[in-house]
């Protein structure tokens, strides 16, 4: 999703403007432009009545929520279970009754000790040096990479261009998926013509396109140089910019400045900045998920072979609905049934696809994967449809189910769902499964459209 | 309940218990009150950005505790309940067990509730109109990403997007996109 504000408003000072706290020149100007700008007028009331309406509406929907807890516990407990931990006086009190002369040496002992170290290491106790936050940020980065067998790290970012030219302010989503091993299995960009530019700025910086959010390409950048200027500060929320300042600056892609937000609790970058000539990037976190494949996740697509990412035959504009949710929960199976994503193949040839699909129709594609200690499982493209082998889950635009029967005494040894998401330009789904096991799935996913009466019943045949 | 500055008198060697004491107190009085006022507040907030019931319960908790804790040190708070919700926020945000939480309600579970919320005085016509979008906007909500979520929730609790920036950790135009998406979705959903 991309937006290119062309009016000479901001939305940020719309936003301002909506709360009463826009003043003088800006506001003159804004109220001009509301005058004679149909639009904007528009948008601004669209959202405030939108906003009203949800905030009347929450009440309606808070039930579906959740219930709000039937007991509270008293706030007076929780502040006695700290006291009795961490107040200086029940340490204090617990020291005297061991023996007096033992409480004043060391009662004594701790106040020495405790001024030594409010002298010594009192920048310590606000912020930390440079160095240190990146230490600690990239650690935090590998850490789940590390614990967690066959990760995937799935990120989404926001990605703002800002430039003194309102014309030039770019507004894009990024999303990216890793391995445990940082290798790239998928990365989209809602907007690719507009952060090309930004790409480029980060290759030619040595930074890591792949993590736009890196601690280690920031501290590998940064490391660059000699002439810089850093500093920490810490924000009431919780978190630490480290701000690095070039001392010459210099043209084309180089970046003079740079910031790296972190959130103070667990050392993670969220934010980072980046000044180029007379654009600002500003790269923000917006989630940011580990999981296993028995994990289910918010839109994690399925690791794929290096490099092995063919083409799809587009005819015309196809597209392809796809859920991506449901298919998460596919992934189970395939992990517990010891897939491996290395052995993952892709179909030979570029798979044919048909014109983006009517409501009603259902439309499929099909890969397939190999299992380690299957060699000789259907290996491949798949043979044609209909063929006795072939028993395919298609996922429409409405969620229908077609499939066709396959006698089950032809069926591979393998019987385990096999329907994951293939990066070809979009989300495509397949199994090589029995009819009843597609059923099962189906039920389980909710993409069979259940009758009052009677059993459930798969669509008619499409694709 | 504005701003928060317990002006204690510094306390002498002699009576640091006592000078504790007393500071303690006062800050117990001021959590306990927002605790009471603003506890349900908080919940429905870490509930709405995908913590589970149970764990909301336990995370508001946390939260008010952190009050009192920075009471007792004297740190003035010039925004207390944005104070609140960005503590929350962050306890949410770091909880590594986040998972959107899907509340088990069946279908049947909701239909009884649509019925027992429809209007007694309104047509059939109307109740099933009322009920329709609701489910819309329900659908709509539950598939906004946990910023988007977080702004929109901030904004009904009555926060201006100036604060609802500063308690997401992120800048007024970035509040602006996370509610644009939020709305094109409710749009979308609403005129279905």
């Amino acid at each position: 999703m991309s937006s290119v504000h062309t009016h000479p408003v901001s939305e940020a000072e719309l936003l301002l403007w909506a709360d009463g706290e826009l003043s003088g020149a800006a506001a003159r100007r804004l109220q001009q432009h509301l005058t004679g700008c149909a639009d904007c007028r528009a948008d601004l009331e669209h959202r405030e009545g939108l906003l009203r309406t949800f905030a009347q509406a929450r009440e309606r929907l808070s039930p579906l929520t959740a219930s709000l807890p039937d007991r509270w516990e008293p706030l007076e407990t929780q502040i006695k279970v700290w006291e009795a931990r961490w107040t200086i006086a029940s340490w204090i009190t617990r020291l005297h009754e061991i023996s007096r002369p033992r409480y004043y040496a060391l009662a004594g002992a701790v106040v020495v000790m405790l001024a030594v170290i409010a002298i010594l290491f009192q920048p310590w106790q606000e912020t930390v040096s440079a160095n240190e936050l990146l230490r600690r940020a990239r650690l935090a980065q590998d850490e789940n990479k590390r614990m967690t067998p066959g990760a995937v790290m799935h990120e989404t970012l926001l990605i703002r261009r800002l430039s003194a030219n309102r014309e030039r302010n770019v507004t894009t989503d990024y999303q990216s998926w890793q391995d445990g091993s940082g290798h790239l299995l998928r990365q989209t960009l809602s907007s690719r013509e507009a952060i090309a530019e930004l790409q480029r700025i980060y290759q030619a910086n040595n930074l890591d396109w792949q993590s736009p959010l890196s601690a280690a390409a920031y501290e590998r950048w940064r490391s660059s140089f000699t002439a810089r200027h850093d500093s920490v500060a810490s924000t009431e929320n919780n978190r630490l910019t480290l701000t690095t300042v070039l001392g010459s600056w210099a043209a084309g892609d180089a970046i003079n400045k740079a910031e790296l937000v972190v959130r103070s609790a667990d050392w993670r970058p969220v934010i980072t900045r980046l000044w180029v000539r007379d654009l600002e990037y500003e790269i923000t976190e917006l989630d940011s998920t580990v999981a296993t494949l028995s994990q289910p996740g918010p839109s994690l697509a399925l690791p794929l072979a290096a490099g092995a990412i063919p083409g799809p035959q587009l005819a015309g504009n196809a597209q392809i609905k796809a859920k991506t949710a449901p298919s998460l929960e596919l992934l189970n199976p395939l992990q517990d049934a010891g897939f491996s994503p290395s052995a993952l193949s892709l179909p030979a040839e570029p798979v044919a696809l048909k014109p983006a699909p009517a409501a009603d129709e259902a439309h499929s594609a099909v890969v397939t994967a190999n299992h380690p200690a299957y060699p000789d499982a259907p290996p491949g493209p798949p043979s044609a449809p209909g063929s006795p082998m072939d028993a395919v889950i298609t996922f429409a635009g409405q969620g229908r189910i077609s499939s066709q029967p396959i006698p089950q005494s032809q069926l591979p040894a393998v019987t385990v769902p096999t329907i994951f998401p293939v990066n070809v330009g979009g989300p495509h789904y397949h199994s090589h499964v029995s009819l009843p096991c597609v059923k099962a799935l189906a039920g389980k996913l909710g993409l069979i459209k259940k009758k009052k009466d009677g059993p459930v019943e798969p669509a008619k045949p499409g694709g | 309940m504005s701003d928060l500055n317990l002006d204690v008198a510094q306390p002498t060697t002699s009576g640091l218990s006592a000078a504790c004491g007393s500071l303690s107190v006062t800050a117990r009085e001021v959590a306990g009150r927002w605790y009471r006022e603003e506890r349900e507040c908080i919940f429905r907030y870490l509930v709405s950005l995908g913590t589970s019931p149970s764990e909301a319960q336990d995370l508001t908790q946390e939260t008010f505790l952190r009050l009192y804790i920075t009471l007792r040190k004297r740190k003035p708070l010039e925004n207390p309940r944005a104070w609140l919700f960005t503590v929350a926020s962050n306890l949410a945000m770091q909880n590594k067990r986040w998972w959107r939480y899907r509340p088990p309600a069946c279908e049947e579970d909701v239909a009884r509730w649509m019925r027992s919320e429809a209007d007694p005085q309104g047509t059939p016509e109307q109740a099933i109109l009322h009920d329709e979008v609701t489910n819309r906007l329900q659908a709509a909500v539950r598939g906004l990403s946990r910023q988007q979520q977080a702004c929109l929730q901030l904004r009904a609790e009555g926060f201006r997007y100036r604060e609802i920036a500063g308690i997401l950790g992120v800048s007024l135009p970035t509040v602006a996109e996370f509610l644009r998406r939020a709305l094109v979705k409710l749009k979308k959903a609403m005129n279905e």
